[in-house]
């Protein structure tokens, strides 16, 4: 079983400039510094890369969304890794 | 039937009684189908109009299902191109119509735009929902459709005529699970006295700004008639805009649906990517989702090295086609580039910052009350200047802004030099004060925001206050339309309505 979570934290690490980051499922885009449009495009890409899923536009408009949190992408995630 | 009258009122207020006294989930859904239609029907002028209305919801469903059955590339780019044709066909773009002969599209002649042009409401917010729609079905996200759901979706009477653009999942969600239990008092208290809000911000606030930027724009003799524009336009707006969406969201919440919100106090925007992530919400996060970011995914993964340049240019693109959707004509082209040069330039300056001051003093510069007040002013302007060009003419824009800013120079000797004799000593003290509410509020903006929030959540937890509001809004707006009935004016007509 991988451990989505560790390895989602070192992309958002990588991709906001930001070593000092530890996820936490409650967290949203206004607790990252950067977390923007173009920054969450880019993070998507660099999971999609890293864990080899592929995002539908919908998906990342729904991650975008104010009720949405780390809980989510980690969940939306393993879905997707279990569906294979 | 006008969002913003005494009929539309009534309207709700009917459809809200026999919806809630309707025993089933399929009786209620058909009564919101039955008022959809009853408010569709005045819109339609004509039978040509009619008869294209079928065409467009006939045609982008056959498109549709035609994704359902082949959800590949080539059928969706093909559906997505032939809706946009017919878009641009019916909606007739003054400065296209230059260059593309339409007239030499087959159509028999009394069928003609250029000489029988039709009137579709709504046909923009049409488009909209369509294509993501297509998106979503091809990408398998959609939930299930059928020609019921869909014609209930498109029409809907909340988000007909001017959106908000609520996305179809979010839709059927509350289409499918309507609730069957009695209305809770407090809800429905709260949904009136935003609809009743809606209405007093579009007929009362909206219409008075409106006649003072109408009577200064027709006199325009003066630089401080131009100054007088420069302000006023962009509050009637404001209040135009988000009036209507108040009373559509509260429309629909009276009946357990749920719209998204379209307006989050926009003239506190810090750029001009804020401002759009505040004003009009829903077409912004349209534009954000199913053209940037679908552009910027291409670009960033095919460029990686260039993806932050491509960047920059997807967001001019991007924020360029959310203002000329409303219109292309040169003014609604000249509002574009303003408004994509101040994204592009927005992202630029937060990149050059960051590389600059570093993680902790970028924080330090996003969080320093001095900086935000600036930038608000700043952006304020900008966006200002941007608002010139929203639906007028180019020569008359500038010379509303030449007028301004003549204005604006000689403004520290206008005030040195006015005179106050005259003037009652209690209007003077009440001046200085508001002028000193305002400055403190800005100055210690989050304390007063936090303040706001307190007194709202007290008034609202308690019945009692809610229906002494409901009341005085009653009165101010009964007022209002008694106004309109004797001096025989038309209720003020919601602006977006002609996008």
């Amino acid at each position: 079983m991988r451990d989505v979570r560790a390895e989602l934290q070192e992309i958002f690490r990588q991709v906001f400039d930001d070593p000092t980051i530890v996820l936490r499922d409650d967290m949203t885009a206004t607790n990252v510094e950067g977390w923007d449009s173009m920054a969450h495009i880019d993070l998507l890409i660099a999971i999609e890369r890293a864990l080899g899923v592929k995002f539908a536009t919908a998906e990342m408009s729904r991650l975008k969304q104010p009720d949405q949190n780390i809980g989510s992408l980690i969940r939306l995630i393993e879905s997707k890794l279990q569906a294979g | 039937m006008a969002v913003c009258s005494l009929a539309f009122l009534f309207f709700c207020a009917a459809v809200s009684i026999v919806y809630h006294l309707a025993p089933g989930k399929w009786l209620r859904q058909l009564i919101l189908a039955c008022a959809s239609g009853l408010f569709l029907a005045p819109l339609v002028p004509d039978l040509r109009s009619w008869v294209w209305f079928a065409v467009a919801l006939a045609g982008t469903y056959v498109a549709l299902v035609l994704v359902r059955a082949r959800p590949r590339g080539r059928v969706v780019v093909a559906a997505v191109t032939l809706v946009l044709l017919l878009y641009l066909y019916l909606k007739r773009y003054r400065l296209l119509a230059e260059f593309i002969p339409f007239e030499i599209i087959p159509f028999p002649l009394a069928w003609d735009m250029r000489l029988h042009p039709v009137e579709l409401v709504g046909l923009s917010y049409m488009a909209f929902k369509i294509i993501h729609m297509l998106v979503d079905q091809w990408q398998g996200q959609l939930a299930p459709f059928n020609l019921w759901t869909y014609l209930n979706y498109q029409l809907s009477f909340f988000t007909l005529t001017a959106g908000p653009i609520q996305r179809y999942n979010d839709f059927l969600r509350y289409w499918e699970e309507i609730d069957l239990k009695p209305s809770d008092m407090r809800e429905s208290l709260l949904f009136w006295i935003r609809i009743l809000t809606g209405m007093i911000k579009v007929g009362l606030i909206g219409a008075y700004t409106e006649s003072v930027f109408h009577s200064a724009a027709g006199l325009h003799r003066t630089s401080s008639d131009a100054l007088t524009v420069f302000y006023a336009f962009p509050i009637y707006l404001y209040f135009n805009f988000s009036g209507y969406t108040d009373i559509v969201l509260g429309a629909a919440g009276l009946l357990g649906f749920r719209l998204p919100e379209n307006f989050n106090r926009p003239w506190l925007a810090r750029n001009v990517l804020d401002f759009w992530d505040r004003w009009h919400m829903s077409l912004t996060h349209w534009i954000r989702d199913y053209v940037f970011m679908a552009s910027y995914k291409v670009a960033a993964t095919n460029f990686p090295s260039a993806a932050r340049y491509w960047g920059y240019v997807l967001l001019f693109l991007a924020m360029f086609l959310a203002c000329v959707w409303h219109g292309a004509t040169d003014g609604f082209v000249i509002f574009g580039v303003l408004n994509g040069l101040g994204a592009a330039a927005t992202r630029v300056y937060g990149d050059v910052l960051r590389a600059t001051l570093g993680r902790s003093g970028l924080h330090a510069y996003m969080h320093n009350r001095t900086v935000r007040i600036f930038a608000i002013m700043i952006n304020l302007h900008y966006v200002g200047v941007s608002l010139l060009f929203f639906n007028s003419d180019i020569n008359r824009a500038q010379a509303i802004l030449r007028g301004a800013v003549r204005e604006i120079a000689h403004l520290p000797t206008t005030v040195f030099t006015y005179s106050w004799e005259g003037m009652p000593v209690a209007i003077e003290i009440a001046l200085l004060l508001f002028v000193l509410v305002l400055l403190t509020a800005a100055w210690k903006f989050d304390a007063f925001s936090v303040f706001i929030a307190r007194l709202a959540l007290r008034f609202s937890t308690r019945n009692g206050w809610l229906l002494t509001i409901l009341c005085v809004q009653c009165a101010i707006v009964v007022e209002m339309f008694f106004f309109d009935w004797a001096f025989q004016q038309e209720p003020p007509p919601v602006l977006y309505m002609a996008f």
